[in-house]
């Protein structure tokens, strides 16, 4: 299975040439629990094992995951884990687990389903760029398949109950990943955070919960499961991401009028860097792919394609190379096979 | 860049403020942005959960004298309120009715309302269960009446008669 994830790319990933996407991927994920079993936090080993068989059955019987493979985390290596994290597959706390747990994933990698995460079950839908509405119909399907034979955890007033309170109601957190190199190049990205914290709305770095972020990479994702229906999370979420994209594309706009010689100086500085370093860390990379990003968004470089570039920034993550090469690498080892990849490409 | 104020971590908070028309920006690391008071957290942050317990808590301390950390605990997976402040997650769906009082305040902070109206499974509600529900929650009820509970009363009817709605619609 690996192998055949590292010779493809995700199909989330994959856009058409002509458009130009500041919104990369949307994802939509939803929490459920068993009503007969305690949260995985709580459960016996034996009970996760059980919570295991059961969700597996009843994915079995799901159009998107009858065909599909599961992975238990305890035949996993640490490379694998990792690499399942960098795919955007599991979660860093998922994979860090040692207690039974499994994840189901599809051939395509478009619906994931972990279990035994926080939640007996967190299921998500990967799509390219905007695509939030499409990813909850698709995930809104295949949980009333699953519900059929499974007993959720559900009440009348706090809809499907979850672990944490943060997640109950509706269990849904849809996110959209945003590349938003003028906003941080203007330093507008602060007002945009707190503009959109007050209602509900999480802006985060691409990795992880602190707001720094690594090639201008962010996730913005509701915070309120409660109170709200799907369809109005859904939707919100879409129109606030509407605007920041309006904002940054704003801001590109003034950008190359204003200081066309500095932004075709950092691309070519950014290429030149790529194309001759021969040591990259995993950062510094990152950032320099954002810059041909911009410079091939603006049109103001015409040496690299946008294709290119997308599949860099999931290639030369630690865990990729490392599945590349076929062995595990030393942090040295992959900047210097890191350099390697990217000069050959470029 | 580094932080202008401390001259040591990294500016990561790019302040703008609009003064009489005029736009000035300010860098600063986070940890002089906390010092000037300005808002850096993203919403609903574990803090915040934690601080919303703490407050639950407090208005749980006042019905219950003693013990209220270590009991109730929950019947189904013994979890206490006190484990519940360690980790920040309840056991089991049962939590939800064992530590309904810590959990309103708590839940009215993170949430939007306290009351669902997303997504029903099809299969919900059975009528079976929600006839025993109901027959519970009128026992609650009038348990609440009369110990002049009246916040509690008004959360009860509210979903006696919603489950009486949906056992109708069924």
């Amino acid at each position: 299975m690996f192998e055949k994830m590292i010779s493809h790319k995700p199909p989330w990933l994959v856009t058409p040439p002509t458009t130009k996407p500041i919104a990369i991927s949307s994802r939509i994920r939803l929490a459920r629990n068993m009503s007969d079993i305690p949260f995985p936090d709580r459960c016996t080993d034996k009970q996760r094992e059980e919570v295991i068989l059961r969700v597996r059955k009843a994915a079995k019987k799901t159009d998107l995951l009858k065909n599909a493979e599961i992975l238990t985390l305890n035949s996993l290596s640490n490379v694998d884990k990792q690499f399942l994290v960098e795919r955007h597959l599991v979660s860093p706390e998922f994979a860090q687990q040692t207690a039974p747990s499994a994840v189901i994933i599809s051939n395509d990698e478009t619906c994931s389903l972990m279990i035994n995460e926080e939640d007996h079950i967190r299921m998500q839908i990967l799509r390219s760029e905007l695509n939030l509405e499409e990813a909850w119909e698709m995930i809104n399907k295949f949980d009333s398949e699953l519900e059929k034979s499974l007993p959720y955890a559900f009440s009348s007033k706090y809809g499907y109950l979850t672990a944490c309170p943060t997640n109950v109601g509706t269990g849904l957190r849809a996110s959209t990943m945003l590349h938003l190199p003028a906003l941080v190049h203007e330093h507008k990205i602060g007002s945009v955070m707190s503009a959109v914290g007050k209602i509900g709305i999480a802006v985060r770095g691409l990795y992880g919960e602190s707001s720094d972020s690594k090639g201008n990479m962010f996730q913005i994702s509701n915070q309120i499961t409660l109170g709200q229906d799907e369809k109005n999370i859904v939707n919100q979420l879409h129109q606030i991401v509407l605007r920041i994209i309006d904002h940054e594309n704003k801001l590109r706009e003034t950008l190359i009028v204003n200081k066309p010689y500095q932004i075709k100086n950092d691309v070519g500085r950014a290429y030149g860097t790529l194309k001759y370093a021969e040591i990259l860390t995993s950062e510094e990379a990152t950032n320099l792919l954002s810059s041909l990003l911009i410079g091939a968004d603006l049109q103001v470089f015409d040496k690299v394609n946008r294709a290119t570039v997308n599949e860099l920034l999931i290639d030369i993550q630690p865990a990729h190379l490392q599945k590349m090469k076929g062995k595990e690498l030393t942090a040295e080892e992959r900047d210097i096979y890191r350099a390697k990849i990217i000069r050959n490409r470029l | 860049m580094i932080c202008p104020f401390c001259n040591e971590n990294e500016a990561t908070i790019h302040f703008t403020e609009v003064i009489n028309g005029k736009m000035e920006e300010t860098h600063m690391c986070e940890e002089c942005a906390v010092k000037k008071g300005i808002e850096t957290s993203i919403p609903f942050s574990f803090g915040d959960i934690l601080s919303a317990i703490t407050k639950g808590i407090e208005n749980l301390s006042q019905l219950e004298n003693e013990n209220f950390l270590e009991n109730p605990s929950c019947s189904a997976c013994g979890l206490t309120l006190k484990d519940f402040i360690k980790q920040g997650r309840l056991g089991c769906p049962k939590c939800y009715d064992t530590f309904n009082v810590a959990l309103k305040d708590i839940i009215k902070n993170v949430q939007k309302s306290p009351n669902h109206t997303g997504k029903f499974p099809k299969i919900f509600p059975r009528d079976e269960d929600s006839k025993r529900r109901i027959a519970e929650l009128e026992e609650k009820l009038s348990q609440a009446v009369k110990n002049e509970h009246y916040e509690d009363c008004a959360v009860y009817r509210d979903e006696i008669k919603r489950l009486k709605q949906a056992v109708e619609s069924n």
